[in-house]
């Protein structure tokens, strides 16, 4: 590499890191608590799990479900109802003032599949484990928040190619490792900082990446409105809204009819909704294990007739985002991964502060060793590597 | 000429593909951690363990008992 081409490098990764670093830091402390976000919510929740029973108990009907919950809040509509990934005598009921209500404002309540009885309602917008989460997500700026967090987590893959970049002129005459001790803080901090940054590459690279992708969801659940789903219920475009709707069983069971091995019900939406439109219950179906928990088959059924419109697998972008959320989470392989994931958290912090140092320090340090200070800068190129 | 070499000896140049051998090991091995988990359960996910164990045992290893020069 040439001196030009290694100041550039350096330079391209100097300002994207100062820009992003102080979001990064917030990411990566919020983040901590959040890989054992369910966990939390769980131990938080424990009253709200469904009493042991007879094994094969059968679940109520759907009807029961919705007839309890209406009694609840007899002014609220039920937009959607689904299925606890674990436990699925576990269901819970979304209810809002309308059936196209923005998200954020329905209520929950969790039910017993098997009794149709009322559980609790967990209120997930409240304490400090929320608090966190929005900061982390959004820092309570709802969509702008978090396509400004993706911005930054572009800048962080920019400062994560360039630190790889410049890492070659680094090391150019030091082994894999050294971490020089004994020639004060700034070279043993720039020394940790390139050895940190650099054997944690792969696993910042994709958590920084999902998150990017993550804060997608919004634009990736409105393409799939307006692409596949407009699709589906085309032929339904000008017809009106049906007025005796069949019941949420009758639906629920053609779906489960049509629906191929090994899938199961994740979660079901009402005609009205954003997820199946005004003429269609929406059940949508996940698989059993592993990576395929992930990816949803909505089906659609036509809630005047009862039949089957359509049923398709997620496009490929509906997928990323879902396969992309547990690379972030790092909770798809059990509690020591979630450690590692923890560990691997406070190593970028280390990342993430030794730069900070680094920069606010005299910069001679790096541009030295880079060949790059200032009156170094009339001579001939640093030799080709 | 004002760079002369320090008087302290300079090691030798590395080659761009011995400063990078570890490097690209450390980020397959996790890699293959990552993913691993993600496509099964139960081995898959102690390889998923050992993938990502990896980057965290070599960081552990020279932070405490790296070269000191």
């Amino acid at each position: 590499m040439t001196a030009r081409a290694v100041r550039i490098w350096y330079k391209v990764h100097r300002w994207t890191s100062i820009v992003s670093t102080g979001f990064l830091l917030m990411l990566c402390i919020t983040g901590l608590p959040l890989v054992f976000y369910h966990d939390i919510l769980h131990w938080q929740h424990a009253d709200l799990e469904p009493p042991a029973m007879a094994a094969g108990t059968p679940a109520a009907p759907l009807t029961a479900v919705e007839a309890a919950a209406r009694t609840r809040h007899p002014s609220l509509v039920i937009p959607f109802i689904s299925w606890d990934e674990d436990d699925p005598n576990l269901l819970f009921v979304g209810m809002a003032e309308a059936y196209d209500s923005p998200p954020e404002t329905f209520k929950l309540l969790a039910v017993d599949a098997r009794t149709a009885k009322i559980l609790g309602e967990p209120n997930l917008t409240e304490g400090v484990m929320y608090i966190l989460r929005t900061l982390h997500v959004d820092m309570f700026a709802g969509i702008p928040g978090k396509l400004f967090l993706g911005v930054m987590g572009l800048l962080l893959i920019v400062a994560i190619v360039s630190g790889v970049v410049l890492y070659a002129p680094f090391m150019r005459r030091l082994d894999f490792g050294t971490v020089r001790q004994n020639r004060g803080r700034r070279i043993k901090w720039l020394d940790l900082h390139n050895l940190l940054g650099i054997v944690t590459l792969a696993w910042l690279t994709v958590v920084g990446a999902t998150g990017v992708i993550n804060t997608w969801a919004d634009s990736i659940f409105k393409i799939w409105q307006f692409g596949q789903l407009a699709d589906m219920i085309a032929p339904y475009k000008d017809l009106p809204a049906p007025q005796k709707p069949v019941s949420v069983d009758v639906a629920y069971q053609a779906a489960m009819k049509a629906a191929p091995e090994g899938r199961v019900p994740s979660f079901m939406t009402y005609p009205g909704t954003l997820f199946s439109g005004r003429h269609h219950y929406g059940i949508f179906l996940r698989g059993e294990e592993h990576v395929t928990a992930k990816l949803l088959t909505p089906v659609l059924i036509d809630a005047q007739s009862g039949q089957l419109t359509d049923m398709r697998r997620m496009p490929w972008y509906v997928d990323a985002l879902f396969v992309s959320q547990p690379l972030h989470f790092g909770d798809y392989g059990g509690l020591p991964m979630k450690i590692l994931w923890v560990i691997l958290d406070l190593i970028s912090i280390a990342v993430l502060v030794t730069g900070l140092y680094l920069f606010f320090t005299r910069r001679r340090t790096a541009e030295e060793q880079l060949g790059l200070a200032v009156n170094d800068r009339k001579l001939e190129p640093a030799p080709a590597s | 000429m004002t760079t002369s070499p320090p008087p302290r000896a300079r090691a030798a140049e590395r080659s761009l593909w011995r400063i990078f051998a570890a490097p690209i090991l450390i980020a397959l091995v996790s890699l293959v951690g990552l993913i691993s988990a993600l496509v099964a359960d139960g081995p898959m996910d102690v390889l998923a363990w050992v993938g990502l164990g990896v980057p965290v045992a070599v960081c552990a290893w020279f932070v405490m008992f790296g070269k000191v020069t």
